[in-house]
């Protein structure tokens, strides 16, 4: 079994992909954590030096969460541009 | 034709027996009597053309029902006292002028008590690039009763795209100083205190003392993460906001001891500003009218806010992310 994913991509995460959502099918069981792996391995050692705070379904999660089929994962970096 | 309440007590004490006429309702007139005003008490129904004379001043609660009768009846020689009741009642007692923010003051979630709240306030806008100028214009407009401008950087050539308020001949000078003056003319009733200084560990306590909200405008972490110390420990909300190419964030951390800046992000060792990585004009625009929008929901009050919450506006597509943070 797998679940798909929808990764909606801001700052530096969209500037290494390229893209402003992205799909992922996951195996059942898997991550919030697992999630920023994949999106790592994805861009290489681009997002390297920047480390995230990760949101599903619009909420912050403070720690490794479970993700169920359609669920929504920002990856949030800081910017600082002002 | 407009009166302001301090044009309008002139003219009482060079005619005492101008024509003015109260056209508000009963409630209005029974919950917030005119103070020290010899009228006549009349509707917009009944009020006939003969009951108007040269230099009648019509006034309802707010300025707006009766600058637009006098449009739409092509009245000339009659005058609406701008802010109408409520600025006259406030003029009497504080001998302040608040009809300038009647468009404001008409809103329920404003009103007199609301406008005094933003004219007791005190701000601190921490850098002065493209999202402090921004902030900075539309406190000032909104009438913020003190605001410390803080930014120890020169405006130079390349900032004037994204920061059009400085003039081209004000290049090398100082942008606390420069803003300072520029703001000093749009509202002469907030007091403006400029630092040409950078903040940092030592100095930020005595610069923002005694102030009430902060507004996050500067370019890198690490000034974030000293603001963050600062408000936690003092207990002051800060309105964040940051951008990255046609992106921008803004969050409102630290209020009623919510969660910090630094519960979210880490002191990433990020080598990029707007000078390196490229931005559009408007997008500190955007994005510092939003911080400025916040600024007033925390003074007034007013739910929902960005308290708790990240908001992340994509400049390119128009769609905006508003993430929970607690």
């Amino acid at each position: 079994m797998s679940i798909q994913i929808k990764v909606k991509c801001f700052a530096h995460v969209k500037n290494a992909i390229g893209k402003d959502i992205i799909s992922l099918k996951m195996k059942e069981n898997s991550t919030s954590d697992d999630v920023e792996k994949m999106i790592r391995k994805m861009t290489n050692s681009k997002l390297n030096n920047i480390s995230f705070k990760i949101a599903v379904n619009q909420k912050y999660v403070s720690s490794n969460i479970l993700l169920n089929d359609g669920d929504e994962v920002v990856l949030i970096s800081p910017v600082q541009g002002g | 034709m407009n009166i302001s309440p301090k044009k309008l007590q002139k003219l009482i004490l060079e005619n005492p027996l101008i024509n003015i006429i109260d056209l508000r309702n009963d409630n209005q007139k029974k919950n917030n009597p005119l103070k020290n005003l010899k009228r006549r008490d009349m509707s917009f129904e009944k009020i006939k053309d003969s009951d108007l004379n040269d230099n009648t001043i019509l006034i309802c609660q707010f300025g707006i029902e009766t600058e637009k009768f006098i449009i739409e009846k092509k009245l000339s020689n009659v005058y609406n006292l701008i802010g109408g009741a409520a600025a006259w009642n406030y003029y009497i007692s504080k001998r302040e002028d608040i009809s300038r923010y009647a468009r404001q003051l008409v809103l329920p979630q404003v009103g007199e008590k609301g406008q005094k709240q933003i004219l007791d306030s005190k701000v601190s806008i921490i850098g002065l690039g493209g999202l402090g100028t921004v902030v900075a214009q539309y406190l000032v407009g909104a009438g913020i009763g003190t605001i410390k401008l803080i930014d120890g950087d020169i405006i130079s050539l390349t900032n004037l795209h994204r920061q059009p308020i400085y003039p081209i001949s004000s290049i090398g000078d100082s942008k606390s100083k420069t803003l300072k003056k520029i703001l000093s003319d749009v509202n002469e009733n907030c007091s403006l205190i400029s630092y040409d200084e950078y903040i940092d560990d030592e100095n930020i306590s005595e610069i923002l003392i005694d102030t009430d909200i902060i507004v996050d405008a500067t370019d890198n972490i690490n000034s974030r993460f000293i603001i963050d110390r600062f408000c936690k420990k003092s207990k002051i909300p800060f309105v964040y906001g940051a951008l990255y190419k046609f992106e921008g964030q803004v969050a409102v951390f630290n209020h009623n001891s919510g969660i910090s800046y630094s519960d979210i992000f880490s002191n990433n060792k990020i080598n990029e500003n707007c000078n390196d990585i490229g931005i559009l004009g408007m997008l500190p625009s955007i994005i510092g009218n939003i911080q400025s929008l916040e600024v007033l929901k925390i003074i007034l009050k007013i739910s929902p806010n960005l308290s708790g919450k990240l908001l992340i506006y994509d400049g390119l597509s128009h769609t905006m992310e508003k993430i929970e943070l607690i």
